[in-house]
């Protein structure tokens, strides 16, 4: 139960920050500009996020 | 230390077992459940692994999983944020999708694994945590760790993992021999060369994941004349390898389909339904497709030599089963050497993974290896092998007579039956991991024979008339049948050695000397080119001139080799005709079962299975 609270907590503040609109959004990149990116710092290996 | 590696819930759903840094079985769950591209949880694939090993689940010390769920998820979300309004629909769909199964993944992975326990979970040696990789970083890992270099640049792209769609990233050794991944940057959603290349496929009316291959065999036909429309209207490359695509004329982020009107409406007609004729004009846009993806390739491929400075490159992503792509990277550089995933795509993720959790998260080294060019993929012979009893079984079962032969008579007889023209399906040791057939799960035939290629397509495969066929030749031959050849700092063969290509990754030129003239005037129009003879290996030239090509060495073979050289004893021939032994539609063959119910559907002529030899009365 506990881990499944962890996963559910996790979602909803994941849909809250994306709500928030405090991350990145996709088809925001001008077309002429590069798209390559810096490759985001890994999370925990044991993490699925 | 036993790693089990899963890919699961997208599609291609595979495990893979790697046991002290050696890749002891992978395989893909449709040849088990008989469902193409089968994405279910892979129990059947895992059971199969822990079986060629002779362990069970309570041996495997780390679980380790394709790709994070949850920053999948996250991508989502923020798609369906951004995208707002437009997509509820699509987006509630896929939320439910999630909220039934994916979003539980670390749970079901524990459950799943629990079930197959002999003790019920009590003897478990693994604690219960999943190691879970970014989608790229196990692609990547698939890629460099069982590749022959010790320092190599790190190409992966395909469609979409969580964020990325491709991803650069250099492999080389620690001060104490572990191999490393270092990632350096990436392309993210929705800029995708794989979205691309799998809307123009549904745009021809072919399946997305599946039909990709026939639009890639059907760009020789036509010209590439939409190519700058193309670079123009749908994807934007830039001067530094990167991409974009003008999101106005695809629907992939808002719904189920991959484009709407806008998209159909640029290239002034609607999209071809499945089964409907093949014009001219699906081979132009087929062909401009591909000029474009290689174009945009060939872009990733310089940066990739730029960023990283070294001379050999491993590629890995469900792109880099564009074998077309990779033949011209190989040839135009600037690496040196280019290795190639077998099981590129998705299926791969699993077995990358497994290797990331060994050389990352626990330092291992790489196993010792036979030779300074070996992989180790193993050939990709890393799923089930059957014995003789129980193809023998297979064939009683079923009414047929057989005879038991041993290797070299085997050979003899196949070699014979080959040269007469007839059609062999050929079932022996390990089933391959990847989609490609290399002498495991094979169907071979008489190359030199025009009316072969008809022949396998649409009396075998029941499959488009119009798709290539792929030769498999003697590795120590290649060159002579074939422009494939490496560079002067070549690992895997130099000017005059040929070129390794043991899991038929790579296109080439048939060589100049081998091709045959088409006299002016007599080439027919359209699809109907695939019957002009082009080369002294016709069935398996495709119309450019180009073939496919597997390379068999004695040391990764020897049974296949052995056929290729008594073939070439008779003929003078030394390539076979090399088919994956299925039809339209199905996974490729898993047990000697699956293989006498695809030899008894079809006109395979005789089967070799094992060391048995059974045959259908003459044609």
């Amino acid at each position: 139960m506990t881990r499944i609270r962890s996963t559910l907590a996790r979602l909803a503040f994941t849909a809250l920050f994306h709500v928030l609109g405090r991350t990145r959004r996709p088809g925001a990149v001008p077309a002429t500009a590069s798209t390559w990116r810096e490759v985001p710092p890994e999370t925990g290996p044991f993490e699925a996020y | 230390m036993r790693i089990l590696g899963i890919s699961a819930l997208f599609h291609d759903s595979a495990a893979a077992l790697v046991v002290d840094g050696d890749v002891r079985a992978a395989a893909q769950q449709e040849r088990f459940s008989r469902v193409k591209n089968d994405a279910s949880f892979p129990l059947a694939a895992i059971e199969s692994c822990l079986a060629v090993d002779g362990s069970s689940i309570d041996d495997v010390d780390h679980v380790a999983y394709f790709e994070k769920p949850h920053l999948k998820l996250e991508r989502i979300l923020a798609n369906a944020r951004a995208c707002y309004p437009r997509g509820q629909r699509t987006f509630v769909a896929a939320m439910r999708r999630w909220a039934g199964v994916k979003a539980w993944t670390p749970s079901l992975v524990r459950q799943a694994l629990v079930g197959l326990s002999p003790t019920g979970g009590r003897d478990l040696r693994w604690d219960g945590r999943t190691y879970f990789a970014r989608h790229h970083a196990s692609h990547a890992a698939s890629a460099f760790f069982p590749s022959p270099f010790e320092d190599a640049a790190v190409l992966t792209v395909d469609g979409v993992g969580e964020w990325a769609t491709a991803s650069l990233a250099v492999g080389s050794l620690d001060d104490r021999g572990v191999p490393r991944l270092g990632f350096l940057e990436e392309i993210r959603y929705p800029n995708s060369l794989g979205l691309l290349y799998s809307a123009f496929t549904r745009y021809l009316g072919f399946e997305v994941n599946e039909g990709e291959y026939k639009m890639m065999g059907l760009a020789p036909y036509g010209e590439p004349r939409f190519a700058s429309l193309i670079r123009d209207r749908f994807i934007a490359l830039h001067g530094d390898g990167s991409f974009a695509l003008d999101l106005g004329l695809f629907t992939f982020q808002t719904d189920e389909e991959m484009f709407g009107a806008a998209f159909e409406e640029v290239l002034g007609q609607p999209m071809r339904q499945p089964e409907a004729e093949i014009t001219e004009f699906h081979m132009d846009v087929a062909a401009s497709v591909q000029a474009v993806t290689e174009q945009a390739v060939e872009g990733l491929v310089r940066r990739a030599h730029e960023r990283t400075g070294r001379r050999h490159l491993c590629l890995a992503g469900g792109v880099a089963l564009n074998c077309v792509a990779n033949g011209r990277i190989l040839r135009s550089g600037p690496f040196d050497d280019v290795w190639v995933q077998p099981a590129a795509g998705d299926a791969g993720g699993a077995l990358g993974a497994a290797l990331l959790c060994w050389h990352h998260q626990l330092g291992g080294r790489r196993p010792r290896r036979g030779h300074g060019r070996q992989d180790g993929m193993h050939g990709a012979r890393l799923g089930p092998a059957f014995d003789d009893d129980r193809c023998a079984d297979a064939l009683r079962e079923a009414g047929l007579a057989y005879e038991k032969l041993d290797p070299p008579a085997l050979v003899d007889s196949v070699a014979d039956l080959l040269c007469q023209g007839h059609v062999v399906g050929w079932f022996q040791g390990r089933m391959e991991f990847g989609p490609r057939a290399l002498g495991g799960r094979s169907i071979l035939a008489d190359p030199r024979s025009s009316e072969m290629q008809r022949v396998v397509n649409l009396r075998v495969k029941f499959r488009e008339s119009f798709r290539p066929l792929a030769p498999s030749v003697l590795r120590e031959r290649v060159e002579e049948w074939f422009e494939l050849a490496g560079r002067e700092g070549s690992i895997l063969g130099g000017p005059g050695e040929g070129y390794d290509s043991p899991y038929m990754l790579l296109v080439a030129p048939v060589a100049t000397g081998r091709r045959r003239q088409v006299l002016p005037g007599t080439e027919p129009a359209g699809l109907a080119r695939i019957h002009v003879p082009r080369s002294e290996v016709p069935a398996c030239t495709h119309v450019d001139g180009s073939a496919r090509v597997q390379t068999v060495a004695a040391d990764d073979d020897p049974l296949y080799h052995a056929l290729l050289s008594a073939f070439a004893e008779r003929t003078g021939v030394p390539v076979l005709l090399n088919t994956s032994f299925n039809v339209r539609g199905e996974p490729i063959v898993c047990t000697p079962e699956d293989a006498v119910g695809c030899f008894l559907a079809t006109e395979i002529d005789a089967l070799a299975l094992g060391g048995l030899l059974a045959r259908k009365p003459a044609r």
